[in-house]
């Protein structure tokens, strides 16, 4: 193997020390959320993948429960480094949120004694139910969804959001039955 | 009596977290319904405060459940609830993960895909309402929520900015008008 060859290589699998710093860097970024920051970091900066193959890898992980963004260090990291790639990659992503968080619970504990705090807070608190529900407007235009997905979004929002439906039933009951109605549906 | 609330926290966010189809953003109604409603632990502007905390952070959302464990039961609680958070998904993702480097992505995944799309986008709206109903309890909330959302719809400003102001907007309302 020629130097040049043994250089693309070492620059296409990326080290261990690599992967928690390129997480870590994500996790210090992602204020209200990591999705853009993690792409930008794997594809633009890093070029550990190419758009395409990002966009397979993360389809995969929004089909998984659970955060995505763990998931997809899970997935990445395994690919390059096994369970010590999946290791390094979750943490470098959790470190720095796991002091912030602490950092601000500390901080809330004190200040929150002063009502114009809560208040303060409680103000943040109304957008950001705001930003959940651009969140699912924009996942919903991405998804383009055919009739029977938006019937099955709007009886889950009903189900869940209106009457309260524990979510581990609404999973149960409307999971395995839109799953199976789309897979009979494609295959007749 | 300590020892309990970590149990709970390391039942409930396992589960919550292997059932949070579409995400952090996704877990908002049972996060409220076990918090608040079954276990009594905080009152809906608690819950609320605390969601809205977990979305300021840096970092993956679900930190938020990470918060929750702190507020209950201090840094071991932080530790308890963030490992349930993450160890039993990221499991899944591991297994996941090897299948698909071993057998492609199968024919069924698609399905899997087409099903559960709708169910994370009704999960994500129900959030959003139970959110909503958790946190505006004025004009002035409702407006916060309405214009945060279209501002995200609509514009590519960073939604930061848009908590930040609303939270300065908040306080200075409650200082010029004591009691609204």
């Amino acid at each position: 193997m020629s130097d040049a060859e043994a250089g693309a290589k070492a620059s296409e699998t990326p080290t261990l020390l690599d992967m928690f710093l390129g997480w870590a860097w994500v996790g210090m970024m992602g204020f209200g959320g990591v999705t853009a920051w993690a792409r930008r970091m794997v594809v633009e900066d890093r070029r550990w993948l190419d758009d395409r193959e990002y966009a397979a890898l993360l389809g995969i992980c929004q089909v998984l429960p659970g955060p995505n963004t763990p998931n997809l260090c899970v997935v990445l990291g395994q690919r390059y480094a096994g369970f010590a790639g999946a290791f390094v990659s979750v943490a470098g992503l959790m470190v720095v949120p796991l002091l912030a968080v602490l950092a601000i619970g500390i901080a809330y504990d004190y200040l929150s004694a002063a009502q114009l705090v809560r208040i303060a807070v409680g103000g943040a608190a109304s957008a950001a139910a705001g930003l959940v529900f651009a969140a699912g407007v924009k996942m919903a235009r991405g998804a383009r969804l055919d009739p029977v997905q938006a019937g099955v979004c709007a009886a889950v929002f009903v189900s869940v959001g209106v009457f309260r439906m524990p979510l581990l039933w609404a999973v149960l009951i409307f999971g395995p039955a839109s799953i199976a109605f789309f897979h009979f549906r494609r295959r007749p | 009596m300590k020892g309990d609330v970590l149990l709970r926290i390391a039942i409930d966010f396992s589960i919550l977290s292997l059932v949070a189809i579409g995400g952090a953003n996704a877990i908002a109604p049972e996060m409220h319904r076990q918090l608040v409603d079954v276990l009594g632990w905080m009152n809906d502007s608690e819950f609320a405060n605390l969601f809205a905390l977990g979305q300021v952070a840096p970092g993956p959302n679900i930190m938020v459940l990470s918060l929750v464990g702190w507020k209950m039961a201090g840094v071991a609680g932080l530790i308890v609830a963030t490992l349930a958070a993450l160890v039993p998904t990221c499991a899944l993702a591991w297994i996941t993960g090897r299948f698909v480097a071993r057998y492609g992505r199968a024919a069924w995944f698609d399905s899997v895909k087409a099903g559960l799309t709708p169910i994370a986008i009704g999960l994500v709206l129900s959030s959003s309402l139970v959110m909503a109903r958790a946190a505006d309890h004025n004009a002035l909330g409702y407006v916060a929520t309405a214009a945060t959302a279209a501002l995200v719809i609509f514009t590519g400003v960073n939604p930061i900015y848009a908590l930040g102001a609303f939270a300065l907007t908040a306080a200075l309302a409650a200082t010029i008008w004591p009691g609204v």
